[in-house]
């Protein structure tokens, strides 16, 4: 047999890669086709939701002879297409917010007043979340509610039956109590203290729950210099030395769910995907992960939703037709909780009414039944603003508690510190 | 005090292996995070979060359930395609657009051929995400809106500069006077680049040709704001799409995928590297 020279070699290999490779070229892309939906949502948590909503949209294609394509991005990522896709006016018809941005991208979004009320009429009316959340400055909706990803504690049942609080901690201070035992036998307790979501979410909540909070109900009066602030600053500074380890410091959105994954985290506060994952890899360690209410602070229980909806774009050519099928999408909303198992949570009123899919049947999401009564988002207490959602992106307060909680800042000149940066934030807004 | 023998095995061992030594901490740090990623592809999740055991080896048996997910559940051969038949297009490209460019820089003198030069250099070093937006409008003025052509159009606006930048390198270590005595002979200017410098710099073009391909191959930016058809996308996009959701990663496809994404790249590299060293130290020279 011939030897096979490296010229030869490579000039085969090339060949057959552009062979192999020369059928996709002719995929015929989205422009080239005829009337179409196309919708931009994120890849969720849970890969059975998107199979579930993939096998709708194309049930409901087939129904409604309006051919929807779904196109799922990380949510991370989702920003920058539709900043792209608004630049140059073309490009998904539906396009889901995720977290940030709903109110930022308002002006690109065809106002859906109308399609809200209806939906809204139909199951009860939207819940105060959902209206702080999809109503823009002109107080119309400008995105419809989808769901809401709920922040409530996980723990390790077994770890804090040892400590006599079998249920876990109620409130922040248990939490800190407990936690402090727990970090002693080697099982700390795990927020984020970095530039993460998880980070941000779960230090609203502590704030909150504290009685404070960056602005007042109007949305415009500055409200971070309080005493409140400064006993959540103090008893989150407290927490950390007392219960954490210095990891959270350089944390990431997965890290929590890796700390209890490890065996090595008695409690932290995040959705329940964390206890998800734990289920599909190690069911010894899932059967002691127990589910319960974002803990209560000295003023109220209060956690942060983070929310998802979505908005139909004004270059949309076909936005009857994005309206009917985010109409569809709303009336299968159960369904879709039900393939998310129970991670989505429910914006509108008659869908947040107990039995809630999933949640309701396991003994151990039972608690999150409430979450709709106690989750608020960006801004809270006043509404989802543009200057809200930038200091959300910038990390402000937790930048600012960090900086308390490893001795770089002193309590009065964090709050100074965070306190000039909201104060600029919301002035260039105003 | 060693004996003789023992002092004679010793010193053996220092002559064989004396010289690796110095490269080992380098082979360490290249070559660990490969090892990490072989044994992550096919380690149990169960057995990845595990703390108490030493994370460099295998506690539970090893799994095929990653590769299972990655191959079964994903497009990642669609998207291995598409990586690959983007590259060649993009390599294609760079090197007939870059080529002559190269020579015409390297070679003529004409009026701002010097601050061209440079300036084609300068375009290279504006970062992607502040030309993502323009290029935006590009693609859709094109009609590649999500289409894999979109990035077929774009990638070679940062392998171009790089690669011509490359090649000006090499075609000015062929001596001119070669050239010139072509043309005495009856060559055309472009029969002597075609059959006196174009063999002459075979080793620039192919580490060109390296740069241009794993360029395309791992970018991220612009893959990620023109396509969005799932079958469309490249490995870099569609992995991190499919197996990072939210605070959920799926670290053993995850590394599943960079390895078998890894391995068209080390084929090239591998069948190439005589070319492609000769390629760096003769522009390096120059």
């Amino acid at each position: 047999m011939a030897r096979l020279t490296r010229r030869q070699f490579l000039g085969a290999a090339a060949g057959t890669a552009a062979a192999g490779a020369f059928p996709h070229v002719w995929i015929r892309p989205s422009w080239a086709q005829g009337k179409e939906i196309r919708i931009l949502a994120w890849s969720h948590f849970v890969p059975a939701y998107d199979k579930w909503l993939d096998q709708w949209t194309d049930e409901w294609s087939s129904k409604s002879g309006i051919k929807a394509v779904i196109d799922h991005v990380p949510h991370l990522q989702i920003p920058a297409k539709i900043a792209a896709e608004v630049a140059t006016q073309s490009g998904h018809d539906i396009v889901q917010l995720v977290g940030s941005g709903a109110e930022k991208w308002s002006e690109a979004l065809v106002q859906i007043q109308d399609l809200a009320d209806k939906v809204g009429k139909k199951y009860g009316g939207w819940t105060p979340l959902a209206e702080n959340y999809s109503q823009a400055k002109d107080g119309k909706f400008h995105t419809l509610p989808d769901f809401f990803i709920d922040f409530p504690g996980l723990y390790r049942k077994d770890l804090w039956t040892e400590i006599g609080m079998a249920n876990g901690p109620d409130s922040w201070e248990e939490l800190h109590q407990g936690g402090m035992k727990l970090k002693a036998k080697g099982f700390p307790v795990g927020i984020g203290l970095a530039h993460h979501d998880d980070s941000r979410a779960s230090w609203r909540a502590i704030m909150w729950s504290h009685g404070a909070s960056e602005v007042g109900k109007d949305g415009k009066t500055i409200t971070y210099n309080s005493k409140e602030m400064r006993d959540a600053l103090k008893f989150m500074r407290a927490l950390y030395k007392d219960a954490m380890t210095p990891e959270v410091l350089a944390w990431d959105d997965a890290s929590n769910n890796r700390l209890l994954a490890s065996g090595r985290g008695s409690w932290i506060h995040n959705p329940i995907s964390a206890y998800r994952s734990i289920e599909g890899q190690n069911k010894d360690l899932a059967s002691k992960i127990f589910v319960s209410l974002s803990p209560k602070g000295p003023a109220v229980r209060r956690s942060f939703a983070n929310c998802r909806a979505y908005g139909i774009t004004k270059f949309s050519k076909n936005q009857d037709a994005a309206k009917a099928y985010l109409e569809a999408l709303t009336d299968n909303y159960r369904e879709g909780a039900k393939a998310s198992t129970g991670y989505n949570m429910p914006m509108l009123k008659a869908f947040a009414q107990p039995p809630l899919p999933i949640i309701s049947e396991d003994p151990k999401l039972k608690p999150l039944e409430q979450d709709a009564d106690y989750h608020f988002t960006i801004g809270y207490p006043g509404p989802f603003s543009p200057a809200a959602d930038e200091v959300y992106q910038q990390f402000i307060m937790v930048d600012a508690l960090a900086q308390y909680c490893t001795d770089k800042l002193d309590l009065e000149a964090a709050v100074k510190w965070a306190e000039e940066k909201i104060k600029a934030v919301y002035a260039k807004f105003a | 005090m060693p004996t003789g023998g023992a002092r004679r095995i010793w010193r053996g061992l220092v002559r064989d292996y004396g010289p690796y030594l110095p490269l080992s901490p380098y082979l360490f740090v290249v070559l660990f995070p490969f090892y990490w990623m072989v044994i992550t592809a096919f380690k149990r999740d169960n057995d990845l979060y595990n703390l108490t055991t030493a994370p460099f080896w295998f506690k539970e048996p090893p799994t095929l359930a990653h590769l299972d997910l990655l191959l079964q559940h994903t497009l990642f051969l669609t998207w291995l395609k598409n990586s690959i038949f983007i590259g060649v297009c993009v390599v294609a490209i760079t090197l007939l657009l870059g080529l002559p460019a190269a020579y015409a820089l390297a070679r003529m003198r004409f009026p701002g051929s010097q601050s061209l030069s440079i300036g084609m250099f300068l375009s290279y070093l504006i970062p992607p995400a502040l030309l993502f937006l323009p290029l935006s409008q590009l693609v859709r003025g094109l009609g590649f809106t999500d289409s894999i052509w979109a990035l077929v159009a774009v990638y070679p606006s940062f392998t171009v500069p790089f690669c011509t930048w490359l090649l000006m390198g090499f075609v000015r270590t062929v001596p001119r006077e070669i050239e010139e005595s072509a043309q005495i002979d009856g060559c055309t200017r472009f029969q002597a680049f075609r059959m006196i410098i174009l063999p002459v710099i075979v080793p620039g073009i192919i580490t060109a040709g390296i740069f241009a391909f794993t360029l395309t191959y791992q970018e991220y930016i612009y893959a990620l704001t023109f396509i969005s058809a799932s079958a469309n996308k490249t490995i870099a996009y569609g992995v991190t799409t499919d197996l990072i959701r939210g605070d959920v990663f799926y670290w053993g496809s995850l590394m599943s995928g960079a390895l078998i994404g890894a391995i068209p790249v080390a084929i090239v590299y591998a069948f190439s590297l005589d070319h492609f060293i000769h390629g760096l130290t003769a522009g390096a020279l120059k």
